[in-house]
């Protein structure tokens, strides 16, 4: 579904991304790594935020480096931001309704992320658990083929981490869409995530399936 | 999102209504051209609150955009021989504005607001430059197109309805929603799939058709167009202070106390006109501090 082939961008003398090549499928992926590791330059290049200076960037077939930000949210790749980021004078439902013209759609994910009874609520009285959803039915109302989640867990309790943690993978057990993860905490991609990525320093340091990606992260932990 | 309770409607009525019966109570030409001109103000603020407060685009330049409009039908309506003029009218004021679409295109929040503050001062060097077109610093005569007043009073009066319905109407669609998202954050709105150019170009056309059209029946009523048009003092104060009054970015209210106020200065400017800025920001302030919201904090724009 996505391909990236040989990946680069520098940001002054700075290496964010430093020749990265990875294949994601309709499948659910976590990203670790340390903070400047890449991981949210990784997203923003994908999604058009940020232009690459090497490489190209293939999805379903096509070479989309060159394509808008719009462009790209038009062909499926959808995204939400390391800090929340909604339609704050906008109620939870207002948030979302203009952006389809399918009501049922809109009701449907309402439903699915439990926001329905909140529809009428500004986000500014939801908790940051709620916020999270709502970003997240913003993404879905638009009906992605890949979902980017930017922290989402981050500032959670372990409890609502865990809920949304388990509400990402039904996400993608019943729609059947690619979802990337970035995580600070390996512990939280590992409840959910079917494979990890560690990023650190622009490059990927570990791209396993979840439970050798933790063996391999502890023992490189241990090593040190 | 329901943009407008039936509260807002019967408000808008009223208005209408006094403004409709006026010249059957009074039959003073001043009041009347006063009270014209003041209704067309306060549409044109209703205008200005829709497309540049809503979206949080806050175009200072406006009075560029108001007084390129003027000039257009200006030039158009005396021009013209045939019944071609309203297109030309509007051919030229698109054209004449054209350039304040670009810090749209390219810029944000106060950069986009400063640089297009810069377009209002550029008026008047041009109309010296090309004083034919623009008739230099004295402006130009317009020809009348009514006869009768009561026939220009009321058309303009249903031009101005037509224009704040319209308003209305685009704030309460999916577009006026669009507007807020930009407003609120663009970027995102952008990552929602809202084509931002798009809707910047038509936000663009629209504008300048309206405030053409009002334009037309503004130079009309005051048989002159010149650049004090594009002055910001008082014109984009007042716009501005209009819009914040209550519910900035719904055009309502806007139109109401855009309308009061252009009244207001109307009737300071025969005795008191050194003073009137200063008594109608006393004022509109007072208002401020009383309903508790101001520019400053519009965070809960309607």
């Amino acid at each position: 579904m996505l391909e990236l082939r040989s990946i680069s961008k520098r940001f002054g003398g700075v290496i964010a991304l430093d020749n990265i090549s990875l294949k994601v499928d309709k499948e659910l992926v976590g990203i670790v790594g340390p903070n400047g590791s890449g991981k949210t330059t990784l997203f923003n290049v994908i999604t058009g935020h940020v232009k690459h200076d090497q490489g190209r960037l293939i999805f379903m077939g096509r070479d989309i480096s060159r394509l808008s930000i719009g462009e790209r949210v038009r062909i499926g790749i959808l995204r939400t931001f390391q800090s929340p980021k909604v339609f704050w004078s906008l109620s939870v439902e207002d948030n979302i309704a203009p952006l389809t013209r399918n009501k049922a759609h809109v009701e449907e994910v309402l439903k699915m992320l439990d926001l329905w009874e909140r529809r009428k609520a500004m986000p500014t009285r939801l908790g940051l658990s709620y916020v999270r959803r709502l970003e997240i039915a913003r993404c879905l109302v638009l009906d992605p083929k890949l979902l980017l989640l930017d922290e989402p867990l981050a500032g959670l309790s372990s409890v609502e981490a865990s809920e949304l943690g388990s509400l990402i993978e039904e996400i993608h057990r019943k729609l059947g869409i690619g979802v990337i993860v970035i995580e600070h905490k390996i512990s939280h991609l590992s409840s959910f995530a079917k494979r990890i990525i560690a990023m650190n320093s622009g490059r990927v340091v570990i791209d396993a399936p979840a439970e050798d990606a933790i063996r391999k992260v502890r023992d490189m932990l241990l090593s040190i | 999102m329901r943009e407008y309770s039936r509260k807002d409607l019967v408000l808008f009525i009223v208005i209408l209504t006094l403004i409709l019966v006026l010249p059957l109570m009074t039959g003073s030409s001043y009041i009347l051209i006063l009270a014209l001109l003041s209704y067309l103000f306060g549409v044109l603020v209703a205008i200005y609150d829709l497309f540049y407060v809503r979206t949080g685009y806050l175009n200072l330049g406006y009075t560029y955009i108001i007084a390129s409009c003027g000039f257009a039908a200006a030039i158009a309506i005396n021009r013209s021989t045939d019944m071609l003029w309203p297109l030309l009218a509007v051919s030229l004021a698109i054209a004449l504005s054209l350039p304040m679409l670009i810090p749209a295109l390219r810029l944000r929040g106060p950069f986009y607001s400063v640089s297009t503050l810069l377009f209002p001062f550029a008026l008047p060097p041009i109309a010296r430059l090309f004083p034919d077109v623009f008739g230099g610093d004295a402006g130009l005569y317009v020809k009348p197109v009514f006869e009768d007043f009561r026939v220009l009073y009321y058309s303009a009066i249903s031009l101005g309805a037509s224009v704040v319905a319209l308003l209305m109407f685009i704030a309460s669609t999916r577009l006026g929603i669009y507007f807020l998202m930009i407003r609120d954050d663009e970027t995102l709105a952008e990552s929602s799939g809202v084509r931002i150019l798009r809707i910047k170009i038509l936000l663009f056309l629209i504008s300048v058709l309206m405030t053409v059209s009002v334009m037309f029946f503004y130079i009309q009523a005051s048989g002159v167009v010149s650049v004090e048009l594009s002055d910001p003092v008082p014109i984009l104060i007042y716009t501005l202070m209009a819009s914040a009054v209550y519910r900035p970015g719904s055009s309502l209210y806007s139109l109401i106390s855009g309308i009061a106020l252009w009244w207001l200065d109307g009737l300071m400017r025969a005795y008191i006109y050194d003073l009137r800025l200063i008594i109608a920001s006393t004022l509109l302030l007072s208002v401020y501090l009383v309903k508790g919201v101001g520019i400053g904090v519009r965070a809960k724009i309607y």
